[in-house]
């Protein structure tokens, strides 16, 4: 009973406080700033708490998170470019296509302890980023793919944020079933965990799946947002911060990352002019978190009022 | 009239059996180079069982301080490249002992996050004092040798000599001397090595010294011959990575060299056949099918 009015209680703080995101945007007079500036945070607390179901809850590290966003994105952007197909059905195959990438990095590393499913995945993010510069004619080189707006920005607004409460709802309740007991039990140890009779390899592409089915949405979302994807979604510099929002977050709590995510997402837009500093900056600061509070701000903070 | 397929006329056969002979000198030319960059990430990844992925950073990082000593302060070409060799040792040992060292025993993800930041905080202040464009380091030494119908500076027969010469040195040095037994013997068991008397702590500055002195001398045997970016560092880390894997862990030392030629041949017909910007997904579909099909690896003994 008691986790059960737990779970109530968060599902109701993320319910009221995505409404309370929605309000802003008409009282603010649709603030064509202040509309991208919280559609991008959106999409990046879901980037990162998809991040957080496989580093934090499955010790999975990823370092190419936004390999299926950017996988998904490009997908859409060939099919709206180039076929006249129904737009649902275009969101469909670019959701499976982002969904088939995260096979990429989770197939190679079943069979091997998740430790190597970083170094994957750092490597799948190279050669998608050589990939859309090599072949320039259908991917559009250094420029990417760009298509005329087909949503409104309000609507993508909106859109961002269901998708952002429906993200987070889901995978709370997923890290508190019996599947995230799972994870939590292969990422502490893997021997310990097929002992007990977790099927390791199930669970971990599971995880792999569950993260790359949000994290396509999202970035079909911000695709249609933007209305344009480049070779930067490859690059390493942005999963790096989806990396370093969840991590200072806090990860292996959803909230933590969630939270990480918005802070430093909004951090990241102001910082812009001063990208090469600011690069510098978040890589320390991750270092400084990792040896000082590897638990990151929500870990610490609850550490605290525990006491 | 119509040609017959397959049948290839004079001049064009030259061309090919040229391209074939390019194909296997390059080969052994990154052959070399990769063996070394694998042996310097797998020496701390064997002994302290520490992913360092700052270790392609420190290889970039001694390409360019070459760069900067020889246009910049206008030092002799030699003095440049003692330079930075000690710059990538002094690079490799704050690392280590400033923040490496402290999580030792911490989970393998920190120290993978860890040495991520510092690979990531690395690459982003070569690019703000450098810049992000393309650098060329001149030659060591200058002219060409012609082999068979192929040209290949001599710097490309020096930096495979040197690459071997290296191995062979990091073998005899692993098998002859008191102190290379001392590190295979923390290698194999960190307790009980402590209780033969070797100080393991020692050991890991030793090694991590030497992987420096590895990783500062494939920076500046790579500079010379391909440019010079920031990126190079991650490129390296994915080769370094996947010959390691290939090999398998606690292998024999020719197993590395085996593992280092089908990766560079592996990638040098991509790059000829395809583009050579794929070459490192020819890396990558190597990793990806070891771990799937072989995850200990064509020699290694032991799961991963």
């Amino acid at each position: 009973m008691e986790t059960v009015r737990r779970e109530l209680f968060s599902i109701m703080t993320i319910g009221i406080l995505s409404i309370g995101l929605a309000v802003v945007a008409p009282v603010s007079g649709y603030d064509f700033y202040l509309i991208g500036l919280l559609t991008s945070a959106c999409l990046w607390v879901i980037y990162v708490v998809c991040w957080d179901l496989l580093a934090g809850y499955t010790g999975m590290l990823n370092f190419g998170q936004l390999l299926f966003a950017g996988v998904a994105a490009y997908t859409v952007a060939l099919i709206e470019i180039h076929l006249k197909i129904p737009r649902p059905l275009t969101m469909l195959i670019g959701l499976l296509a982002g969904i088939l990438s995260s096979l990429l990095i989770g197939l190679p590393s079943l069979r091997v302890r998740s430790t190597y499913f970083a170094l994957v995945s750092f490597a799948v993010l190279l050669v998608f980023f050589r990939i859309t510069l090599t072949f320039v004619e259908t991917f559009g080189g250094d420029y990417g793919l760009s298509i005329a707006r087909v949503f409104s920005r309000e609507m993508l607004y909106y859109t961002s944020i269901i998708l952002m409460a429906a993200t987070l709802i889901t995978l709370r309740l997923i890290v508190k079933s019996r599947i995230g007991m799972a994870l939590q039990c292969i990422r502490e140890d893997e021997e310990t965990a097929r002992a007990v009779g977790v099927n390791i390899q199930r669970y971990k592409l599971m995880a792999c799946l569950i993260s790359a089915f949000f994290t396509s949405l999202a970035g079909i979302c911000g695709f249609y947002y933007m209305g344009h994807v480049g070779p930067e979604v490859f690059g390493m510099m942005g999963s790096f911060n989806v990396v370093i929002m969840g991590v200072v977050g806090g990860a292996g709590t959803i909230f933590g990352a969630a939270l990480g995510a918005g802070a430093l997402s909004v951090i990241l837009e102001f910082m812009r002019p001063i990208a090469e500093y600011r690069n510098i900056g978040y890589a320390l600061l991750l270092v400084l978190v990792v040896m000082m509070a590897s638990r990151g701000i929500w870990g610490s903070l609850a550490s605290y009022f525990r006491k | 009239m119509e040609k017959r397929a397959g049948r290839i006329e004079g001049p064009a056969r030259n061309e090919r059996a040229r391209m074939v002979q390019t194909v296997i000198f390059f080969g052994v030319i990154w052959t070399a180079l990769y063996c070394l960059i694998a042996f310097g990430f797998s020496l701390l990844f064997g002994v302290a069982q520490v992913l360092n992925l700052t270790h392609g950073m420190i290889i970039m990082s001694a390409c360019y301080v070459a760069f900067l000593l020889v246009t910049g302060l206008n030092w002799s070409l030699g003095f440049s490249l003692i330079g930075g060799v000690i710059g990538s040792v002094l690079l490799i040992l704050i690392i280590y002992l400033g923040f490496i060292k402290k999580l030792l025993t911490a989970p393998h993800t920190s120290m993978l996050l860890l040495t991520a930041g510092l690979a990531n905080a690395i690459q982003q202040i070569v690019i703000l004092t450098v810049g992000p464009q393309n650098k060329f380091v001149p030659t060591m030494i200058t002219g060409g040798t012609t082999i068979f119908s192929v040209v290949l500076s001599n710097q490309q027969i020096l930096s495979v000599i040197v690459a071997f010469g290296l191995v062979v040195l990091l073998v005899l040095f692993f098998q002859r001397t008191r102190m290379g037994r001392a590190i295979r013997a923390v290698t194999q068991d960190r307790s009980t090595a402590s209780l033969s008397g070797i100080n393991a702590e020692e050991m890991y500055l030793v090694t991590i010294m030497i992987a420096g002195v590895l990783a500062g001398v494939a920076g500046l045997l790579i500079a010379p011959i391909q440019t010079v970016t920031p990126e190079i560092g991650w490129e390296m880390m994915v080769t370094a990575f996947t010959v390691t894997i290939l090999a398998g862990l606690g292998g024999p030392i020719w197993g590395v060299v085996v593992a280092a030629a089908i990766v560079a041949y592996a990638e040098i017909i991509t790059a000829f056949l395809i583009a050579p910007t794929l070459k490192e997904g020819a890396a990558f579909v190597i990793m990806i099918l070891t771990l799937m099909f072989r995850p200990q690896g064509l020699f290694g003994k032991g799961r991963l």
